[in-house]
């Protein structure tokens, strides 16, 4: 093949130019708006997946005016565990210990050595069953008439307001994406049709010795593929930092509520791929674009 | 199949007319057929419709009226996508030479062999000789800019005869080299005439005419004359003889 030595189309010709520095944009942007969508993305199903399948109760430890509840706390805890336990649904109940405890708090308070020093709350941990449909405020009504002094963790309101909030994200990065997929194409159906404009003299002689439209259509894709493929991966490169710079921004150990927004391996892959499936859908729809115009031709 | 066909007239104009847009018609009422292994100069004064008639035996143009036949297949019955096949069998050599000027040397005469999908060795082999022969050697990484117009001419031959083409259409192939050249070049033609390809040069080289004594299609205004020949020899009517069938000029050769 001729692409072997050298391209039919003259190297620097603005129209394939323009290509490069539109694809190095539509790419930046593209990786940076599927990384954010892929991080919430997992950010969303681990949150789901902890309003589904735990609960937290708290038991006061003290009093709203500051004195220690004493034997109160142990009859509330042991009142609640049996009361969850005859509820359908309710899996497990368990009590925090102190180790638990200090392991929970690290990331606000450090490592505590003596963490029941501390006027904390008596937590209990209630898994639920996922299978069995389970109405919160029916538990939270029940609870708080029987143990008046308990309070049921509302983070499942305020979170399910915050996944509405990502999902409103996802789906606006996932609209910017559709917009770059669309002003690429269009970049690519421009620069290949004013590309065969000023090319018409050389797309004549090809096709005076006998070359098919798809030869032609051939050698401008993938003139098109390298032009684009180079400024794919520049894009690529250049939005590395920014995701480096986010990811350390959403430290785990700092923001355990954006612990899980991160990547896993395969959507890493999917990510690293973003350079390659650009240029190759610059390669295809040049291809369409020349070969639709060739046909038009004599 | 080539071989099949080789009884057919390689050319066959019937009737052709051929005018550009609402101007006036550039070519009238054309009628020849051309043997296999002919070999005939395609003459006239400037403007007499010479590129025209080659730009239709190139499938450049089509007839305004009229019908061709190419190899005895009929233009106007042609599909669109067997004629690269059809102008794989035609090579040109341009007035205007045009070269790709982004390829070099070797890309610009490997051209027709790679449309062809000749594998790169073959490919390596045959450019090279053909580079050798026209004393193109050492241009062979030289881009079109930077060569003089008679090594472009050469390069221009050099590609429109790398693929054996069985009919050859120059349109002043020697205009742009010196005498000893020219003669080279119409050599080359003449060895590859003897193979069995087809040629038909425009030319206005009077000398190289005169040289070669071969038939000549005469255009003037338009309009397919016989000339005599330059010596007045008599040609003999054989294959390589073009029939001349008109209805305003009918002559014998």
């Amino acid at each position: 093949m001729i692409l072997k030595s050298k391209s039919l189309l003259p190297v620097r010709e603005h129209a394939s130019l323009f290509l490069s520095w539109m694809t190095m944009l539509m790419v930046f942007i593209a990786v940076l708006s599927l990384v954010g969508s892929m991080a919430l993305t997992n950010l969303i199903s681990s949150w789901n997946r902890s309003i589904s399948g735990s609960l937290t109760i708290q038991i006061p430890t003290y009093t709203q005016q500051g004195e220690p509840r004493g034997d109160a706390v142990q009859q509330d805890i042991q009142k609640t565990i049996t009361l969850l336990q005859q509820i359908p649904g309710v899996k497990n109940v368990s009590l925090l210990n102190d180790k638990q405890m200090s392991e929970l708090m690290a990331p606000w308070l450090g490592v505590h050595e003596k963490i029941s020093d501390l006027p904390l709350p008596a937590l209990l941990d209630v898994s639920l069953d996922s299978t069995q449909s389970f109405l919160f405020s029916d538990l939270k009504s029940l609870l708080q008439e029987q143990v008046p002094a308990v309070q049921v963790d509302s983070h499942r309101v305020w979170l399910s307001h915050l996944i509405e909030t990502a999902k409103a994200i996802q789906n606006m990065t996932s609209f910017i994406l559709f917009l770059l997929i669309l002003t690429t194409s269009f970049t690519v159906i421009y620069t290949s049709s004013s590309s065969l404009a000023l090319q018409a003299p050389v797309i004549k002689l090809l096709h005076m010795m006998g070359a098919r439209d798809s030869f032609i259509a051939f050698q401008y894709a993938f003139f098109n593929f390298l032009r684009a493929l180079s400024g794919s991966l520049v894009g690529f490169i250049l939005a590395l930092p920014i995701i480096w710079i986010a990811s350390t921004l959403f430290n785990p150990v700092q923001e355990p509520l954006f612990a899980t927004a991160h990547l896993t391996h395969q959507q890493m892959y999917v990510v690293l791929c973003i350079p390659f499936i650009a240029a190759l859908f610059a390669f295809i729809t040049a291809f369409l674009t020349v070969l639709k115009t060739l046909g038009r031709m004599v | 199949m080539r071989n099949l066909l080789s009884s057919v007239p390689v050319v066959d104009f019937h009737r052709v007319h051929l005018k550009y847009e609402n101007g006036p018609n550039v070519l009238k009422n054309i009628q020849f057929s051309l043997e296999r292994g002919s070999f005939h100069f395609v003459t006239g004064d400037s403007g007499a419709g010479k590129t025209s008639l080659l730009s239709l035996m190139y499938l450049d143009q089509r007839p305004t009226a009229g019908r061709i036949h190419l190899f005895g297949r009929n233009l106007s019955e042609i599909k669109r996508k067997q004629l690269p096949n059809l102008r794989r069998r035609i090579g040109v050599v341009f007035q205007d030479f045009r070269l790709i000027s982004s390829l070099n040397t070797f890309d610009n005469v490997a051209l027709p062999l790679r449309i062809e999908g000749m594998k790169e060795n073959e490919i390596k082999k045959r450019v090279t000789e053909l580079l050798a022969w026209v004393g193109l050697e050492k241009c062979i990484h030289t881009f079109p800019d930077s060569l003089s117009g008679g090594e472009k001419q050469r390069i221009a031959i050099a590609r429109a005869v790398i693929n054996a083409p069985d009919l050859l259409l120059a349109d002043e192939p020697t205009g742009n080299v010196d005498d000893a050249m020219a003669n080279r070049i119409l050599h080359l033609f003449l060895e590859l005439n003897k193979m069995g390809t087809t040629l038909v040069i425009a030319t206005h080289n009077h000398a190289l005419i005169r040289q070669f004594k071969k038939p000549q299609l005469h255009l003037s205004n338009g309009v397919l004359e016989c000339l005599p020949s330059p010596f007045k020899a008599p040609l003999e009517k054989s294959s390589t003889a073009p029939e001349f069938v008109g209805e305003y000029h009918d002559f014998e050769i």
